[in-house]
């Protein structure tokens, strides 16, 4: 049975690539994790960061080619995303589509699961 | 982080280039004492004039500048605005001391609640963008929150 995980557009999956490409050039390859903090108004947003590897419960999220880590504790918060990536003038970031999200910060940088 | 945030400081202040006159506020009804030159301040962090300075070349304007406002709205009461702007002279101009062109414009309104705050440009593995930080206006307990509505085109 097919299970709701994230999925990458394909902007988001060029610059995960890209990005991934040049740790694993680094001496010691790494990953890019992404989980949630307790941040915002609204509560919850979102955290990327770089590890070494996978921690015990963590989901592994494997996209053409490309590997990404969700940290077991935001799983819930962020099962079923869509992960962007959206430039403007003046920022560049990844966005996410969440489907659990209940509110969020009028800025977009929050939100609240139910 | 902090420590990475003081090696990205200017030098030397930040440049005004102009401020409204108060004829033209007078003459647009727009209520608002006036900083003195010496007292008006915004800070602009070298990595923010880089950005800005990137964008400039970007446009091929060497006019594009930043523009930040401070509007009602969001979770505390105040938002920020951000968009790409062309200097205007009813407008607050400030400019990095050493890199051009960097320019960040501010309206006499909002710099009553934005004066001596620093725009920094952060870089986080999440993405990257224009911020405001250590504003004086501001209270801890009350963050304002960032909205930035970038526009592809000058107004």
């Amino acid at each position: 049975k097919s299970r709701p995980r994230l999925r990458a557009t394909k902007a988001a999956l060029s610059i995960l690539f890209k990005r991934l490409q040049a740790l694993q050039r680094g001496p010691t390859p790494q990953l890019i994790r992404i989980g949630v903090r307790n941040k915002g108004c609204a509560g919850l947003s979102y955290h990327l960061e770089y590890v070494g590897k996978a921690e015990k419960f963590d989901e592994v999220v494997e996209q053409d080619g490309v590997k990404v880590i969700i940290d077991s504790k935001a799983l819930f918060s962020i099962i079923g995303s869509e992960m962007d990536w959206h430039e403007d003038p003046l920022s560049s970031k990844f966005a996410f589509k969440n489907p659990n999200i209940k509110d969020a910060c009028g800025c977009g940088e929050s939100f609240t699961v139910s | 982080r902090t420590t990475t945030a003081t090696q990205h400081l200017p030098s030397s202040p930040t440049i005004i280039l102009s401020l409204p006159s108060t004829e033209y506020l007078k003459k647009e009804e727009i209520d608002v004492e006036l900083l003195p030159p010496e007292d008006a301040k915004v800070i602009i962090m070298d990595r923010t004039a880089e950005q800005l300075q990137k964008i400039s070349e970007r446009e091929k304007d060497p006019n594009a500048s930043l523009r930040v406002a401070v509007e009602s709205g969001g979770c505390h009461g105040y938002q920020y605005k951000m968009e790409l702007a062309k200097t205007t002279i009813s407008e607050c101009q400030f400019s990095h001391p050493t890199i051009k062109p960097a320019n960040i414009v501010v309206d006499a309104v909002s710099l009553t609640l934005l004066n001596g705050a620093t725009i920094d440009f952060a870089t986080e593995l999440i993405g990257s963008s224009f911020r405001i930080s250590d504003n004086p206006h501001s209270n801890g307990k009350t963050k304002w929150a960032i909205t930035t509505i970038a526009q592809s085109k000058f107004q």
